[in-house]
């Protein structure tokens, strides 16, 4: 087992519990203990780090269009420039840039609108012209380059050393956290949670209980009795084999509905996304998207033909119909907050982290939290974010 | 006889001659290049060590294209071969400083690096980002060779996956049922996988035990002259939703069998010791197809070290092929060797039983082997320790979910409107883990799969 982590909850009841060990369950339950929260448990069905958390492509950004992302994920990108100092332990986060591609007028035209709308509210982007973002990317494909929104103090980070920092550091601070414990039944009545149920048979009391279960939180959703659109959906990603650094900024591309970086070691890490949603539950890669990545990628970066393929996988995520996250508290229930619905839970982990705990301990909605209420879910007041690279289904 | 080499190529510019057939590693061998690559972060030599293209130590650039594994690829005429790593040279590499420094290098160092200053953070990982990356894009001719020129679909009743004796076996059964399905079978090599180097006999399909290699010919002539089973050279990648592609080089298979038979083998394990990844530690089978197929020395000095008869046996095999066998060290402690092992005492190398071995020494290859009773000099170390299955597309066929204990036979189809596909599968030869090789086993295994479609592998494993 990693250092911190138990197979067995220590106390038979608690302050909070969390469920899921993802990079937002421990992102919250260190704030919760920064803060001085005390009796905290974390319980995860898997390994801390298991789920999307241990598979995602590793982009930071808050260049987004609507001000709802823009304000939500600038706050963690602010974040993520001193979290590995703050944390103690090497985030491996590369501020080397993250560019929005533009590969068509159209698309330069939404990036050069978000671009004023950042300028606006002060948030850091710059628009690239074609001479500059062919610069900027020498080895993509010309015909592909446009334009971009460029945020040079955005990057990657790596997604286990994330993981890894905040749960040492939450475990640190006195944080439980308990792995291979799957949640099978959630005990509530009158309007509020009492206790979780565990597959071993023992019962958890909480007096807070908090659902950042990822691709699995929809299931924990009905255990509690709530109902909020999410689906689960499968997104694959590849790593092919080091070679010489040929991409130094993160990138997305509207285009090809993909994103990519080259990590430290020289390995190109990415996906793509089909248009329409994979609602199952394998973790195995498919032909179909390993040939839909591979075609895309080296159309994209020519010099990619003839590299070999390292891995493959796919892992799952809960999303709503907007592809925004699902944030605070429930009606049906007044002690149960949610935190799933993420498809970019990796970039906004510090800011959910930090936002989630500010609510948990003052009722407090910050307003960048707010946008991202369960309520938006049931009244169908979408949020319209046009600068994703997955397909929204509105 | 050696074999004439009158195949011209260049290593690192140099122009050298090789046997027809010889793979690249082995070419290399032959002419005393025994570094072949070098680790990623360390920098430390590393060279020919499976003989399978399973370890990852020898990829070396041809022709423009990197990563291509030493050990399983021909040599051809013209063909331009480089190495990867070093400067200025592999063979001779500054950069193996770092692997002197490496008591203040440990595994995972560049995650507590300069965790409070960025800007060094950047810098050494951009430093860290160009040794590692060493290896060069594809040359625009590479990439060219390299990209599929036609892909060929195929379905079929039994695709056999691995052409060694026991995919060679299950094929020719199939394919001599009543209800004549059509059969495939693919291999990345064809050469009979390791029977050919396998010292251990095999039981046949009357039980009695004859050599492998034997056995090898006797199937491999079938299949020869059998024109109901369709030979496919390549590497299968995976069992994805039902589909087997198949990597043939400018030919890309799309296979879709109507069921399967698992033949791909079994791999050797290392042992741990003090750098056991030095160039002249080879294993086993490796050792043994380096001398058959190169028919020259290995190496100067040979000491085996194992922990059970094929050790001896391994050590018998290549002193009959005229290597120089010094020692063999024996983990196990001091009995009748002889009686055990069946080695002849005329076999003339020193046996030291309850021996470990505990190191090697040596800047760039093996020169000394420190074991438990003294050191031996020796440029060659090798081992025949314990096999594991090659199970990968064992758990293709049996992984569904996540952390999930249901080991069916689904295909698991990942895509929500496809209905799963029960893929009936059968696992063969030592890819079963088991280590006695029984011909009978696997007609009767390949009858269950044509008749009652094949096994639930949770059983056979």
């Amino acid at each position: 087992m990693l250092p911190g982590v138990r197979t067995e909850a220590p106390n038979s009841g608690y302050a909070v519990v969390i469920i899921g060990a993802g990079v937002q369950g421990l992102a919250l339950a260190y704030e919760l203990a920064k803060r001085g929260q005390r009796d905290v448990l974390v319980v995860d069905g898997s390994w801390p780090g298991s789920g999307a958390s241990g598979r995602n492509g590793e982009l930071i950004r808050s260049a987004f269009s609507s001000s709802e992302w823009s304000d939500f994920f600038d706050l963690s990108l602010d974040r993520w420039q001193t979290l590995s100092a703050e944390l103690d332990s090497n985030l491996l986060f590369n501020r080397d840039g993250y560019a929005v591609l533009a590969s068509t007028d159209a698309q330069l035209h939404s990036l050069d609108v978000d671009h004023r709308a950042h300028r606006v509210r002060g948030l850091r982007s710059e628009l690239l012209d074609e001479s500059e973002a062919r610069k900027l990317l020498p080895a993509a494909a010309p015909a592909l380059v446009r334009g971009a929104l460029y945020q040079p103090h955005g990057g990657y980070a790596h997604h286990d050393s994330v993981v890894a920092g905040y749960l040492e550091n939450a475990a640190r601070l006195g944080v439980h956290i308990v792995a291979g414990a799957r949640v099978v039944g959630i005990n509530h009545a009158a309007g509020r949670v009492t206790a979780v149920r565990l597959a071993d048979g023992s019962t958890i009391a909480c007096e807070t209980l908090v659902n950042a279960a990822g691709g699995e939180a929809p299931a924990i959703n009905e255990l509690a009795g709530v109902s909020i659109e999410l689906i689960q959906a499968r997104l694959e990603m590849i790593v092919t084999q080091p070679t010489r650094p040929f991409l130094r900024p993160g990138v997305a591309s509207l285009e090809l509905l993909g994103y990519c970086h080259q990590t430290m070691r020289g390995e190109f890490v990415g996906g793509t996304e089909l248009a329409t949603v994979d609602a199952t539950s394998s973790l195995s890669g498919t032909w179909e998207l390993l040939r839909d990545m591979a075609t895309k990628f080296v159309r994209l970066f020519p010099a990619l033909a003839g590299v070999r393929l390292l891995r493959h996988w796919a892992g799952t995520v809960s999303q709503t119909r907007d592809l925004a996250p699902v944030l605070g508290h429930v009606e049906e229930l007044d002690n149960f907050i949610v935190s799933a619905g993420w498809v970019y839970g990796f970039m906004g982990a510090p800011a959910a982290g930090e936002l989630l705990a500010e609510l948990l301990l003052t009722r407090r909605v910050d307003p960048r939290l707010a946008p991202f209420s369960a309520a938006r879910v049931r009244q169908q007041d979408w949020i319209r974010e046009g600068s994703l690279v997955v397909e929204a289904s509105l | 006889m050696t074999p004439a080499r009158n195949v011209a190529f260049t290593l690192d510019g140099r122009s050298l001659r090789a046997a027809a057939g010889a793979t690249v590693a082995e070419a290399m061998h032959s002419h005393g290049v025994w570094t072949v690559s070098r680790s990623v972060k360390y920098h430390r030599p590393r060279g020919y060590t499976c003989g399978v293209g399973a370890c990852g130590n020898c990829p070396v650039t041809v022709n423009g294209l990197p990563g291509v594994t030493a050990c399983t690829r021909p040599i051809k005429p013209g063909d331009e071969v480089r190495r990867e790593l070093g400067l200025p040279t592999t063979t001779f590499d500054l950069l193996r400083t770092a692997d002197l420094l490496r008591k203040w290098l440990p595994a995972g160092f560049q995650f507590r690096l300069f965790a409070k200053r960025p800007v060094l953070s950047r810098i050494s990982g951009r430093m860290l980002a160009i040794l590692a990356g060493g290896g060069r894009f594809p040359t625009d001719a590479a990439m060219r060779e390299a990209t599929v020129a036609s892909v060929r679909e195929l379905t079929v009743d039994v695709l056999v996956i691995g052409g060694g004796i026991s995919g060679m076996r299950a094929a020719l059964t199939a394919a001599e049922h009543p209800d004549s399905p059509t059969v495939a079978i693919v291999d990345e090599l064809w050469e009979g996988g390791r029977a050919r180097w396998r010292t251990e006999a095999v039981r046949d399909e009357t039980g009695r035990s004859v050599p492998s290699a034997d056995v090898e010919a006797r199937l491999r002539s079938a299949l020869d002259t059998s024109s109901a089973v369709l030979r496919i050279p390549g590497i299968a990648l995976g069992l994805l939703d039902g589909l087997v592609p198949v990597d043939g080089g400018r030919v890309r298979w799309e296979i879709r069998p109507r069921s399967t038979v698992l033949a791909t083998g079994s791999y050797e394990t290392t042992l741990l010791f003090p750098n056991n990844d030095r160039p002249g530690v080879i294993l086993a089978d490796a050792a043994v197809k380096l001398a058959v197929r190169t028919d020259a020395p290995i190496g100067r000095r040979i000491v085996v070290a194992t922990d059970s008869a094929r050790g001896h046996q391994v050590a018998e095999r290549l002193r009959s092929l005229g290597q120089n066998v010094v020692a063999v060290l024996d983990s196990r402690p001091v009995r009748d060797v002889r009686a055990d092992t069946g080695t002849s005492p005329a076999a003339g190398f020193r046996i030291e039983m309850g021996s470990t071995v505990l190191g090697v020494a040596g800047w760039s290859k093996v020169r000394r082997i420190r074991h438990s009773s003294g050191t031996v000099a020796a440029d060659v170390l090798c081992l025949a320790f314990a096999r594991r299955p090659a199970e990968e597309f064992a758990l293709h066929a049996n992984y569904l979910e996540h952390g999930s204990t249901d080991l069916g036979t689904d295909t698991g189809s990942a895509r929500q409107d496809a209905t799963p596909v029960r893929m009936p599968t059968i696992v063969v030869g030592s890819a079963t883990g088991h280590s006695q090789l029984d011909l009978d086993d696997i007609v009767d295994a390949t009858h269950r799969l044509l008749q009652q479609g094949g096994d639930d592998l949770t059983r056979t494993r």
